[in-house]
């Protein structure tokens, strides 16, 4: 029985949705595509099917942060045997990994890590019961999220010969589903999906006035829900600025959260509010992939989200313990242009890419591999930003065989006007549901496409929510204030000494 | 939060906004038709900028007394591993300060010079961006310092490298403590770094002895030592770490809590953690655990070189003149001169002997007493002297101690 199981390793007595029928398709040794809501316990797949296969596990996860959260999650439940390959281990941390890589049961890589030769070797030594690839819409150009060094792991499939596969994501529609299927060179592949809906998670969009407008609304909103909420922000100084105006409201616990601050700062703010210090961060989208909140009551998007797929991963973060939350976006005429703008910055434009291939030309030598001046020179000329380079380079990288000079040019000209026009395509989508007078829960779905769910009490706002619902969300305890502080000797006491013997001093 | 009084007192220094004009876009939508325009406008936009920070720029500009650009003070702070940056904190006095503040942005300097000069505090020299304190300057400096003095223990020239090692273990060590003497076994730990983790794990195997135990003597030690420190000091310090009963406080929430000013609570932290790598190292039989934590790391009487002054030191053990190593390695005679004057500044045992003689650096020594200047070329008219090379003049330099 693998609820048995389930409770013996985890403590568990049932499954979530889905969970079961994913670890029951790879133990019958099925490659697996499995589709489960953000905060739906997708690691728990994997984690289970390597105590029960009684081999190693590779996982490949597209940040680095969200490795290191999941490898911290096991270490956590007491697994001692994990190992964190990545970019940042000094060669010599590397490479004694690498020669013990047999004591691992859980390996989780980069995928830049997967270009050595040294890991692709130590990897085929291994019998490797299960590969993970995590985040799998990241390999899929119509993805919300593309990856381009993704793209390899196909081929090092092949290479590691075949090992059974587990592709987990939260959100693809389903050709980015058929995609990754393709990518992966997977044949035979059971699709396990369950739903993107949340039920315990109510839809709002309010229409508010300007910059002031919602600054009071949130505001209000940060007074009326007593629990913990994260703010969504898509600019670091918007989340630096609200996260100051809220607490010079009067509301604490308050803090701001974004990807120029430093690493010990960035893990304390997170750390803080696992521990309830903190009870509402103002962050961009850095924050939340892989912070196990259970109790998170609301998510606010202070702007708005660049796209159905990320909203429904961001506001995934609410409501994990299955008790009511709400996710509010709040909206002002106008609103849209940010994400349209930010998507149109991820492509090179057409000029961009004219200009970048006449002077490619010019030195047609070093079409395959770009030196680092030259590099400098490109992207300084032609304004590029990192992500436009980065797929202009793998763009090249992976067609540079198929194509020559103008050829590949107009290739990578009409790979691009594709793509714009279909991510075009996707926000106007979101951007109508946006402003629809139907279910938002319902045009979620169907987005997605899904069949239409049964209606629940507290659905969205264009269904109606009950009046001052948000004041009765739940909360599991009114916030850990720490406890204040009576002088340097008493605290360090409090951290380093037993209650007892504190008291002495 | 409750605080002692002295921190209240201490404290009457608040943040001060700073007016940038700035360009800031808006993108409007038009939902009929889908299309996007942007539009700019003037705007003023209100920062929150360090007080500190511009004390400490003031203090530089003072030290280098027009002698050095402004770019001095930026490639000082971020602790560019350069002979002229090296030299400079040498010659100067500013030894405390190399790369004590690493995040230092250009503009945020040249954006505090040129409302220095607006305010008079500075006077413009002949040179580009070289500026003297004014009078009027010197009382703001002073005003500044009297309120938030740049902690007399800082010393980031020998500790700016080993003050993070410590403290991410110190930090990790402190956490982990806690949680076992409270039999809580299971915890997110506050350092990612595996190998500061994999440290920490070491440790325990090494003590094997009762967590209380372990913990009541790391109290005595770390209590021994904020014993001689100011209640400011204490309190940011314990604030910072992480315990059972809560994680650590950020270096902005500190500066609120106290209302004071973010980068000064930081150069306030690395100041105390600086004083307890210096006792700890003089003292390492008083406390075994802390000192336990850096044990590893070399004293820091030699500072790291960089890797191509390394080549040459080891070139110059082996006998070889500088002139002979600068044709091997291809080199510029200059070049090797730099390395040369980089490891005097960094070992000093090391002997200049070699390329000064004692009649030469006592001439040199008593110019530079007679034309109070640290300007190479003033020290060298003054000498008169063909045969007296700037190279050993700087040479020399690096043996005059802190001339300030
Ligand atoms: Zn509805």
């Amino acid at each position: 029985m693998l609820e048995e199981s389930l409770y013996e390793h985890f403590g568990f007595t049932t499954f979530r949705p889905g969970q079961k029928e994913i670890i029951a398709s790879l133990l019958d040794g099925h490659n697996t595509l499995g589709m489960l809501p953000t905060g739906s316990g997708k690691s728990l797949c994997y984690q289970l099917t390597a105590y029960l296969l009684q081999k190693p596990v590779v996982i490949v996860s597209p940040l680095l942060s969200l490795m290191q959260d999941q490898a911290e999650q096991l270490r956590l439940m007491g697994e001692k045997s994990v190992l964190a390959l990545n970019s940042f281990l000094d060669p010599r941390q590397k490479r004694a990994s690498l020669q013990h890589i047999k004591k691992y049961r859980f390996i989780f890589l980069s995928p830049e890590m997967l270009a050595g030769e040294s890991v692709i070797r130590a990897l085929k030594d291994l019998d490797i019961g299960l590969f993970v690839i995590d985040e799998a819409h990241c390999i899929s150009q119509w993805g919300y999220d593309f990856r381009p060094d993704y793209l390899s792991l196909g081929h090092v499939r092949k290479k590691l010969s075949n090992p059974l596969t587990l592709a987990l994501t939260a959100t693809a529609t389903k050709e980015v589903r058929e995609d990754i299927e393709k990518q992966l060179c997977l044949d035979y592949v059971r699709q396990i999906t369950s739903s993107v809906d949340r039920g315990n998670i109510a839809l709002a969009v309010e229409t508010l006035q300007g910059h002031e407008g919602k600054l009071h609304r949130l505001l209000e909103l940060a007074r009326e829900i007593d629990g913990p909420g994260i703010v969504y922000f898509s600019s670091k100084k918007a989340a630096e600025h609200t996260a100051i105006y809220l607490k010079e409201h009067g509301i604490e616990n308050v803090a701001f959260y974004h990807g120029g601050m430093e690493q010990e700062q960035r893990i304390i703010i997170q750390r803080q509010f696992l521990n309830g210090q903190l009870r509402i961060i103002c962050s961009t989208s850095a924050f939340g992939m892989g912070v196990n909140k259970e109790d998170v009551r609301f998510v606010v998007h202070f702007h708005l989200p660049s796209g159905m797929e990320a909203y429904v991963q961001e506001i995934g973060r609410a409501g994990r313990d299955g008790k009511q939350s709400v996710a509010i976006i709040l909206y002002s005429e106008g609103d849209e242009g940010l994400p349209l703008h930010l998507f149109e910055q991820e492509l090179p434009t057409e000029v961009q890419l004219e200009g970048i291939f006449s002077y490619l030309n010019f030195e047609t030598v070093i079409l395959g591999k770009v030196p680092e001046a030259v590099e400098e020179t490109i992207i300084r000329q032609f304004s590029l930003n990192e992500t436009q380079w980065r797929f202009i380079k793998h763009f090249i990288r992976l067609n540079i065989q198929k194509y020559t000079g103008t050829q590949l040019k107009d290739a990578m000209k009409r790979y691009v006007a594709e793509r714009r026009e279909y991510k075009t395509e996707k926000l106007h989508l979101f951007f109508r549901w946006l402003g629809s007078n139907g279910c938002l829960r319902n045009g979620l779905l169907r987005y997605f496409d899904e069949e239409p769910a049964p209606r629940n009490t507290q659905c969205c706002t264009n269904c109606g929510l009950s009046r001052g619902f948000t004041e009765k969300l739940q909360v599991k305890e009114s916030g850990k204030a720490a406890d204040s502080y009576t002088g340097w000797k008493q605290e360090l006491a409090k951290i380093l000494l037993k209650a007892e013997d504190s008291h002495e001093k | 939060m409750h605080m002692n009084n002295n921190i209240r007192e201490f404290n009457n220094l608040t943040k001060v906004l700073i007016e940038i004009t700035q360009y800031v876009g808006v993108f409007w939508y038009n939902r009929n038709d889908g299309s996007i325009k942007l539009f700019y406008f003037k705007a003023v936009i209100s920062v929150l900028k360090s007080t500190f920070l511009e004390a400490i720029f003031l203090n530089c500009l003072d030290k280098f007394n027009g002698e050095r650009s402004i770019f001095a003070i930026y490639h000082l702070l971020k602790g560019k591993k350069s002979s002229q940056t090296i030299q400079d904190a040498h010659l100067f006095g500013l030894r405390k300060l190399f790369a004590a503040y690493s995040a230092i942005g250009r503009d945020y300097l040249d954006h505090c010079v040129t409302a220095f000069l607006r305010k008079g505090w500075v006077l413009p020299l002949g040179r580009d961006h070289h500026y003297r304190l004014t009078g009027k300057g010197k009382a703001a400096l002073d005003a500044y310092l009297k309120n938030q003095p740049i902690p007399s223990s800082l010393d980031s020239w020998n500790f700016n490298n080993l003050d993070s090692a410590f403290w991410g273990r110190l930090s990790l060590l402190v956490q982990s403590l806690s949680h076992m003497i409270h039999e809580r076994y299971h915890f997110y730990p506050i350092q990612r770094d595996e190998g500061i983790q994999n440290w920490v794990k070491g440790f325990f195997k090494e003590y094997p002895g009762s967590r209380g135990a372990i913990g009541r003597s790391l109290f005595e030690e770390l209590s021994t030592l904020l014993e001689q420190k100011s209640d400011i000091e204490r309190y940011i310090f314990v604030m910072r770490l992480t315990g059972v009963h809560r994680i650590g406080s950020t270096f902005g929430q500190i500066s609120e809590s106290i209302r004071s000013d973010e980068v000064y609570v930081r150069f306030v932290f690395w100041g105390t953690l600086h004083f307890i790598l210096k006792e700890i190292r003089n003292k390492q039989e008083n406390f075994p655990i802390l000192f336990s934590i850096i044990k590893e790391y070399p004293p820091s009487a030699d500072k790291p070189l960089t890797e191509s002054a390394r080549l040459t030191m080891k070139m110059l053990k082996e006998g070889k003149e500088p002139k002979q190593i600068a044709v091997m390695r291809g080199l510029k005679a200059n070049t090797i001169e730099d390395h040369i004057v980089e490891i005097a500044l960094a070992m000093p045992s090391f002997s200049i002997g070699p390329f000064v003689s004692g009649e030469v650096a006592d001439k040199i020594h008593e110019t530079v007493r007679r034309a109070k200047t640290k300007q190479l070329k003033i020290i060298k008219n003054e000498i008169s002297d063909p045969q007296v090379s700037f190279f050993q003049i700087r040479l020399v330099l690096t043996r005059a101690g802190d001339m300030s």
